[in-house]
């Protein structure tokens, strides 16, 4: 930036109490979304057990900031865990339209992911959200245990590194090997 | 009130009751369903369920009573043909039944006359078929399914709608 001496007096806001902080924008932003992350819920079924369990106390999501909210428009993700139907899919795309950006998607169990044990002769359910909404993180299992969705979504905190929100340029989600339950 | 004195009572518009393990069983013609039905209603005054069984060669509405003052359960059974399954309805009789008898039309298909709101009420408007019918059949996957496109208006006229 090459801002120095008084200069900075100009550019940057005085702390209250003294001192200034000068950083990238980026970093103080992925810091800030990485350490509070605010899922909007979007229980379909018996996925969403799971999930509850995970947000309460024995589990405790709380204690890594996450905090579950019950409005798109407060969230960053949207954990879709349960079954979609096609009766339901537009009421899911209409409220992930609602979040701002940046904002992520993940389909948590084999039902968001693929339709599950529905995926032949049903009438009514969506093989997989992903055909809803753009998904960044798949969890299998039916139903993944509580300390599965804890791993995606620190794993998806960890992704924000490197990313230009203001930019919506997006990260890496994911790059290492799929690791089997 | 016994299962002998209903059998007696109404023995007119019954093809058949019976009791077993406390559970009474009334077998009617949809002919005589509301007459029936009219008559059991002051006692018989919380609708348990309403539910359907496809038995291949006709439809059989099955309608789960409960007496609050005895305790007596009643299950009024009656067969529709399959082509042209009809009932009148009895949501004026017990409010509860007018969703019930919604879901009956939705996945079987049974249409329940004079009823003031039948529309589908699990599947989507636009369905087609009646997929708790035995011979429905299913898509074989969903390739070509997308996501119906819906305006604001669209949201506020359902939001009306159901209001
Ligand atoms: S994946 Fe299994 S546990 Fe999860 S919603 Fe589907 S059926 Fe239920």
């Amino acid at each position: 930036m090459g801002v120095t001496g008084d200069d900075i007096a100009k550019v940057c806001d005085r702390i209250p109490g003294g001192g200034f902080m000068l950083g990238r924008i980026d970093d103080l932003l992925n810091w800030a979304r990485e350490s509070s992350q605010w899922p909007v819920t979007f229980g379909l079924a018996c996925c969403a057990i799971e999930m509850m369990a995970a947000g309460a106390s024995h589990y405790d999501l709380d204690r890594f900031g996450i905090i579950f909210r019950g409005t798109p428009r407060q969230a960053d993700i949207m954990i879709v865990s349960g079954t979609v139907t096609r009766k339901m899919a537009p009421v899911l795309r209409r409220l992930y339209e609602q979040m701002p950006e940046p904002k992520y998607v993940i389909a948590m169990g084999n039902c968001a992911s693929g339709g599950g044990p529905y995926a032949t002769g049903t009438y009514s359910v969506v093989r997989g959200v992903d055909k809803v909404v753009p998904v960044d993180l798949y969890i299998p299992g039916c139903p993944p245990r509580p300390e599965q969705l804890i791993d995606a979504l620190l794993e998806l905190g960890r992704s924000y590194k490197g990313e230009h929100a203001l930019r919506h340029e997006r990260g890496q989600i994911f790059d290492g090997e799929p690791v089997s339950p | 009130m016994t299962v002998e004195q209903l059998r007696t009572q109404y023995a007119a518009l019954l093809k058949h009751a019976d009791e077993r393990d406390g559970l009474w069983t009334v077998d009617v013609e949809a002919a005589h369903l509301r007459a029936l039905l009219t008559a059991l209603a002051a006692h018989f005054d919380y609708p348990e369920d309403l539910t359907c069984v496809d038995e291949g060669d006709a439809l059989r509405v099955l309608y789960r009573l409960y007496a609050t003052a005895s305790g007596q359960v009643l299950h009024v059974n009656v067969r529709v043909p399959r082509d042209d399954a009809q009932l009148p309805t009895v949501s004026d009789l017990w409010r509860g039944y007018e969703w019930h008898e919604r879901e009956v039309f939705d996945l079987f298909g049974v249409v329940f006359t004079e009823h003031p709101d039948l529309r589908r009420i699990l599947t989507w408007e636009g369905f087609q078929g009646h997929p708790l019918r035995k011979d429905f059949q299913p898509d074989a996957d969903d390739a070509d399914w997308r996501i119906p496109e819906q305006t604001d208006q669209d949201i506020m006229d359902l939001l009306q709608r159901d209001a």
